[in-house]
């Protein structure tokens, strides 16, 4: 388990990181999700020890890993742009790797270079950005660690690579007990694979929460009524958090019991109505919109 | 993994750039084969440890290069967001680098010392004794030179983000105290204090202060004398001096290693306090620089001193202000605060202007210093133009001060000169005479005598005093002195020479070496007489005639000469000389002379040619006018007393052999001659 206390960073008179406090269970995909500059790299560095905070503790597994080198042993992190030697081909990473994670399995790193077609002794400058971007994918996935933290982990990946290397995440959290801690700002990339997330703004966080439990009583409804009218009654009839009318479509996010708000949708006659589940983006909002923000500043 | 796998682990890790090692192997490699190749045809000018310029050259360039390739890495962000995320310390990264550097510098260093002293020693027998000694101390301060430049670069790294800041601090570690030293507190020493020669606190400030000029000594690359460099062991506290370099830097850079954070990568400082100390001492040296300037341009003494200072406090504000200016938009980042540290460049050009103001404060208590008698152990004095050839007056007169120094060396009295010197020097300065150098007086002044109180405390205090003609002729009362006399003429002890009974003497009337066919109790005489006549001899008998010759004593036993100059008035020796048949009165006008080529220089604008005329005289009627005038090369000792002009070239005709003889000579005044 990883479990941050009060943590805060500054640069210069710039606070990156302000008293932030979350614990990230173990076995999760946690997303931390951000707009630029939110503070979610800085997060990420601190959390592997690249940076110091200037308060406040990091502990995984109960250690400090600034503390302890050995304890850095747990995790490895992947960063926005990772570095490689000169000339250095992923078989060359791979035997680094090898030297400072003993569990890294090599032939894991083979197999998976090979399935998505990687070559193994080319140099990695010659690499296009998305196939580094798996490269180094694949280093962290077979490093045998406990935790990774990827900064963007998918970006510049296309959507083959990209579901590919979730599948790959997938098998290896149920294979053992593994957690995923990635920082994005692309929260389609992250959608179908999140369980948890952490949303951060201007360095403070905002809200930490189960996916599945923070919208458990937000429903997202798509409808056609006959006049407008209809919307504007159901506004002021229903918690609607977030309401957005496209031609005949209207989609209505309201909190509350699901059938409650089934019925005064159909009370109102609509041509069509059908639940349909939240993207990450709505519940993003949502949450945001239950914590008091204003979500057009934060996101417009 | 533990900590000591961890840091085997990274040692291996450090090798993978590869250019450490093959840049400090190839470098000593190529330097092996060029000296082994050097070693073959000399062993008598060639060094390979101490004495090696080129040794120090190469320890300086590894340093340097080491110390950038090394910790390169903590100037690159992304390297460093890789190597800080891995699971091993910052710490353990850091010394494995120091130590891998170290390693690739000491290892190939001492191999190629052991293989260049086996070489010499199986081609010089010379230097066989000396193999051990001499090896060690050459890898022993060689390795002190590249650890000071390797910890004055990794300090650099430590303290910067970027490489050209880091490179820029690096010229500052290494120059700051030059720049101070040389171009600021020398020239406002020599602006200010009118008696200044030098001063042993700045030469020690500056011997241990800039780097390369200790590294110079450190490594005896001023030494050329074989035995010398072989022999040669720097100075206990030159030793002292690098071991504190070395140890202040490596306490520096070891302390801001640790507290340094990575963020920094990319930033022209990594630390606060060393952006302010950068600006701070950056801004006083620009300030003591303008304030030098401004004194050296306006000649400000005592007499001016307000204006000076408010001249000075005015100019310094306004570059200090600019300069601080300038360093603040280099180190801020894009939240630029204008005139953050307001204050800092006020404070530290009014350091600046306090700095400068207290060597014109301090002017007059210099220039009139004047230590008790009995504080002084000894006392050296050397006169401009006393007792020296026309080349060493002309060095002198030049500003070249190594002939003074070697006077200075030679004339410490200690005794009965050193108590009538005192108190010459005593009326001296209470004339006030000595303490003008106004251009009015510059006029005046006829010479200068520059003087070393040799305090009993081990202090020494130098001063240079301008003379008139009056205070250098009262110095008479000292130049007349057994000790003054037993220094410029060692002759007039008797027992200088020791056993002569079997040395070679010769007369040399400037043109013709007559040996001097004498028996033991003849060669005696003659030195008592010489004794007898120098003890005798004047100051202003000096200004009244020239040599007429030279007595050469060559050793049978060492080998070394020693000439004693006989003037007109050694009556004494001149007589035994004329007893033995030597016509001590002939002069170069009683040679046959076929011409006199006499060269007249003049001033020419820059650029444009000649200055020289040539002058050739061959008729009889033209040799006849210039004869009397000629003088030998070699009689030219006295130029202040006695000067001679222009440089003629004399052609003597040889009838015996049908030849003729070049001789350099020199010409008397017209008044001297009539």
């Amino acid at each position: 388990m990883i479990e941050l206390y009060n943590l805060t960073k500054y640069f210069g008179s710039l606070c990156a990181v302000n008293h932030v406090s979350l614990t990230i269970p173990d076995g999760n995909f946690f997303g931390l999700l951000g707009t630029n500059g939110a503070g979610k790299s800085t997060l990420l560095k601190i959390l592997s020890g690249i940076l110091t905070a200037d308060e406040g503790t990091v502990k995984i597994d109960g250690v400090s890993p600034s503390l302890c080198a050995d304890s850095k042993q747990s995790f490895f992190c992947l960063p926005d742009e990772p570095y490689y030697f000169p000339n250095a081909s992923l078989e060359t990473m791979a035997q680094f790797y090898k030297r400072q994670y003993p569990n890294l399995d090599t032939d894991s790193v083979s197999y998976m270079a090979e399935a998505l077609n990687l070559d193994m002794c080319f140099p990695l400058r010659t690499f296009s950005k998305g196939m580094k971007r798996q490269a180094f994918l694949i280093l962290a996935l077979c490093a045998g660690t406990r935790y990774v933290f990827c900064d963007e982990v998918f970006d510049g990946l296309d959507p083959i690579a990209t579901k590919l290397m979730k599948n790959l995440f997938r098998q290896e959290m149920t294979r053992r007990n593994f957690t995923v801690l990635v920082a994005s700002h692309k929260l389609d990339a992250l959608q179908d694979i999140c369980q948890n997330i952490g949303i951060l703004h201007k360095g403070g966080l905002i809200t930490s929460a189960d996916i599945s439990h923070s919208t458990a009583d937000v429903y997202k409804m798509q409808c056609v009524f006959s006049s407008k009218e209809s919307i504007e009654e159901l506004r002021k009839e229903l918690y609607v958090i977030h309401c957005h009318t496209d031609g005949y479509f209207s989609t209505i996010i309201a909190k509350g019991d699901l059938q409650t708000i089934q019925q005064k949708i159909q009370e109102k006659h609509p041509v069509f109505s059908e639940n349909i589940s939240l993207t990450l983006e709505e519940i993003f909002m949502t949450q945001m919109e239950e914590n008091g923000y204003d979500i057009r500043k934060v996101f417009l | 993994m533990t900590s000591a796998k961890s840091f085997f682990n990274w040692i291996k890790e450090a090798e993978r750039g590869h250019l450490t090692a093959f840049l400090s192997w190839s470098a000593f490699c190529i330097y092996c084969i060029i000296k082994i190749t050097v070693l073959s045809v000399d062993t008598e000018y060639t060094f390979f440890g101490i004495g090696s310029t080129e040794l120090l050259y190469i320890c300086t360039g590894l340093g340097v290069a080491l110390g950038f390739t090394e910790f390169f890495y903590l100037l690159q962000p992304k390297k460093l967001a890789l190597y800080y995320s891995l699971p091993v310390t910052k710490t353990c990264i850091f010394w494995t680098r120091y130590l891998h550097g170290l390693f690739h510098f000491l290892l190939p260093l001492s191999l190629s010392m052991a293989i260049l002293s086996i070489y010499q020693s199986s081609v010089d027998l010379t230097f066989y004794p000396y193999i051990l000694s001499y090896t060690s101390k050459s890898i022993l301060v060689y390795a002190g030179v590249f650890l000071l430049l390797y910890h004055v670069v990794i300090c650099s790294v430590v303290l910067c983000g970027g490489l050209i800041p880091a490179a820029l601090l690096s010229t500052g570690f290494l120059c700051y105290f030059h720049l101070l030293i040389n171009h600021v507190f020398l020239p406002l020493s020599q602006n200010c204090f009118q008696t200044y020669y030098k001063s042993p606190l700045l030469e020690s400030l500056y011997a241990c202060l800039v780097p390369f000029e200790f590294c110079r000594t450190l490594c005896g690359t001023f030494l050329f004398d074989k035995t010398l460099v072989l022999t040669y062991t720097p100075a206990g506290s030159l030793l002292l001096t690098a071991a504190i370099w070395i140890l202040l830097l490596f306490c520096l850079f070891a302390l801001g290693q640790k507290k340094r954070k990575p963020e920094m990568a990319g930033k022209i400082f990594a630390f606060t306090l060393a952006e302010r100390t950068t600006e701070i001492l950056l801004t006083f040296l620009a300030g003591l620089l303008c304030t030098s300037f401004l004194f050296h341009i306006t000649n400000v003494t005592q007499t001016n001193l307000g204006l000076a200072v408010l001249f000075s406090f005015i100019c310094i504000a306004i570059v200090s202000f600019l300069l601080h200016l300038l360093l603040e938009a280099l180190v801020q980042d894009s939240h630029r605060i204008l005139l953050r540290r307001k204050m800092q460049p006020f404070l530290t050009g009014a350091a600046a202007v306090c700095t400068s103001c207290a060597f014109l404060a301090g002017a007059s208590a210099y220039d009139s210093y004047f230590p008790q008698s009995e504080q002084v152990d000894s006392l050296s004095i050397s006169i401009a133009g006393l007792d020296m050839d026309e080349d060493m007056y002309s060095e002198i007169m030049y500003g070249n001060s190594y002939a003074t120094d070697k006077q200075l060396d030679l004339y410490r009295f200690s005794g009965e000169a050193k108590a009538l010197g005192m108190s010459w020097l005593q009326s001296l300065i209470e004339s006030k005479e000595a303490s003008s150098r106004q251009p009015a007086y510059e006029e005046a002044s006829y010479t200068t005598a520059t003087v070393c109180y040799h305090l009993k405390n081990k202090k020494e205090h130098y001063r240079v005093y301008a003379l008139s003609k009056e205070m250098f002729s009262s110095f008479s009362s000292v130049y007349e002195t057994n000790e003054y006399k037993a220094i410029a003429y060692p002759v007039s002890n008797p027992d200088y020479l020791g056993d002569t009974s079997k040395d070679l003497f010769t007369w040399s009337d400037g043109i013709t070496d007559i040996p001097l066919s004498l028996s033991s109790d003849d060669k005696k005489s003659l030195l008592d007489a010489c004794s007898a006549d120098v003890l005798q001899m004047k100051m202003e008998s000096l200004s009244e005639d020239l040599p007429t010759g030279i007595l050469t004593i060559e050793s049978q036993k060492s080998g070394t000469a020693t000439e004693i100059l006989v003037y007109p008035f050694f009556t004494q020796t001149n007589a035994l000389l004329q007893s033995i048949g030597i016509d001590t009165a002939k002069s170069i006008a009683d040679y046959p002379i076929i011409s006199i080529e006499i060269f007249t220089h003049y001033s020419v604008p820059n650029g444009y040619n000649g200055g020289v005329i040539r002058n050739v005289y061959e008729t009889p009627e033209e040799i006849e006018a210039w004869k009397n005038r000629l003088v030998p090369e070699e009689f030219d000792v006295q130029p202040l007393l006695y000067p001679l002009s222009e440089n003629p070239k004399v052609k003597i005709e040889n009838k015996e052999t049908n030849s003729y003889a070049e001789v350099k000579c020199r010409l008397k005044e017209y008044h001297k001659v009539n």
